[in-house]
């Protein structure tokens, strides 16, 4: 009980920090944005004039790229289309989606939360409501059912609410998760199997090459990993700690359960 | 023994559930997404054309194709690309003429995933094409 409750109080902490910590490094979010590479940077601008007149974007030149501003995932095809259509060669690194996938980092524990706060509650109702059945055959030995409903009664109708009210905020947090759109980095999901490390490697050296990423591409891959590292101890904490808290309610139940049927004895 | 096999079917039945949960979110993600813009009467070295657009929505295999955008009677797939081929009349200024397609027909400009098949189910970006 000790023991668990401890490891409840660690888990609360840990999570504390990393939410905290991670709602300080979302506060600043990386800007959407699609950079050109190119050995002719002048001849790229000018490739892309009247794909920006088009498309109302204010391109700008950093150290040794041409970066357009936006968050629009069909900005990246539209320069490679205007790029190609001027027949020039160029590497087009696309981080359009940076802002919608760090931010979204910050919320991952939110569903997870979710997730486990329903099972939970669940184990706990479950829990209460084996401890009632057997109260209920015990009593139905002695008492008229009529009896039993009346002395039970008030403790039957506060279960049967919760019940209610948790069949309520699971269909609800369902239809939130089956809704959800998770926003991925464009090219991430590979088009056959999921588990192929290949793939993901060629992705990520292709949308933060190694020697060749600028710094603001340098910042948000650390943003990225460090984001989702933070989200991966919140959800973590969360697990561990709605594990511990269901071992206390267990073994409180286990205890209540005892010493009712000492004093039926 | 009896116990066991609950907690067994629950936790097959709590399985299913989440992969259920994960197929949907990730057939959802591989659909691709698509940027359509609907062909217009327009001027390409001096001549005038019925339905012109954007020289990167015509494809070439054997022949000039495009993918036309279509409702489905799906539920989960309402819109599907369909390949037509077209006739190219004329290209210029990054643009193109074509003929061979219907009146107010969506046609793909962009995808954000590699289009390829004949009937392909996606998704229509909503926002206003430039």
């Amino acid at each position: 009980m000790r023991r668990r409750l401890t490891v409840c109080a660690l888990a609360a902490l840990v999570f504390a920090g990393a939410l905290g910590w991670h709602t300080l490094i979302l506060r600043e979010l990386p800007e959407g944005r699609v950079e050109v590479l190119a050995p002719n940077l002048p001849a790229a601008e000018g490739a892309l004039a009247s794909a920006a007149a088009e498309w109302g974007w204010e391109p700008a030149s950093e150290e040794g790229c041409f970066v357009i501003p936006s968050e629009n995932p069909f900005a990246a095809p539209a320069i490679r289309a205007a790029l190609a259509g001027a027949g020039m060669e160029a590497q087009v690194l696309d981080y359009a989606w940076a802002p919608a996938v760090v931010a979204q980092s910050g919320t991952l524990w939110l569903g997870w939360g979710a997730v486990w706060g329903l099972w939970l509650v669940w184990s706990l109702l479950w829990a209460q409501g084996r401890t009632e059945w057997t109260r209920a055959q015990a009593a139905l030995e002695r008492q008229y059912p009529a009896q039993y409903l009346s002395d039970a009664g008030v403790r039957l109708l506060a279960g049967a609410i919760a019940l209610a009210a948790w069949v309520v905020a699971a269909i609800l947090a369902l239809q939130w998760l089956w809704r959800w759109e998770p926003a991925l980095p464009s090219g991430l999901l590979p088009e056959g199997t999921l588990f192929d490390p290949a793939h993901y490697c060629r992705w990520a050296q292709n949308a933060f090459p190694d020697g060749r990423c600028s710094p603001c591409g340098t910042a948000l891959a650390d943003k990225l990993r460090l984001g989702h590292a933070l989200a991966a101890v919140e959800c973590g904490a969360l697990a561990a700690g709605a594990a511990a808290l269901r071992g206390i309610a267990g073994s409180n139940h286990r205890n209540g359960a005892m010493t009712w049927q000492e004093e039926c004895e | 023994m009896n116990r066991t096999a609950g907690k067994a079917i629950a936790v097959f039945l709590l399985l299913m559930l989440f992969f259920t949960f994960a197929s949907h979110h990730l057939d959802a993600l591989r659909t691709p997404r698509v940027l359509c813009v609907t062909p217009a009467p327009g001027v390409i070295g001096g001549e005038r054309y019925d339905a012109v657009m954007p020289a990167e929505a015509v494809y070439l295999d054997k022949e000039p194709y495009v993918y036309v955008a279509e409702d489905t009677l799906s539920y989960f797939y309402p819109v599907a690309v369909r390949r037509a081929t077209v006739r190219v009349l004329a290209t210029g200024d990054g643009l193109t003429a074509v003929d061979g397609l219907y009146r107010e027909a969506r046609v793909v400009r962009y995808a954000d995933r590699a289009l390829a098949g004949g009937t392909i189910p996606v998704r229509v970006w909503e926002e206003e094409a430039p």
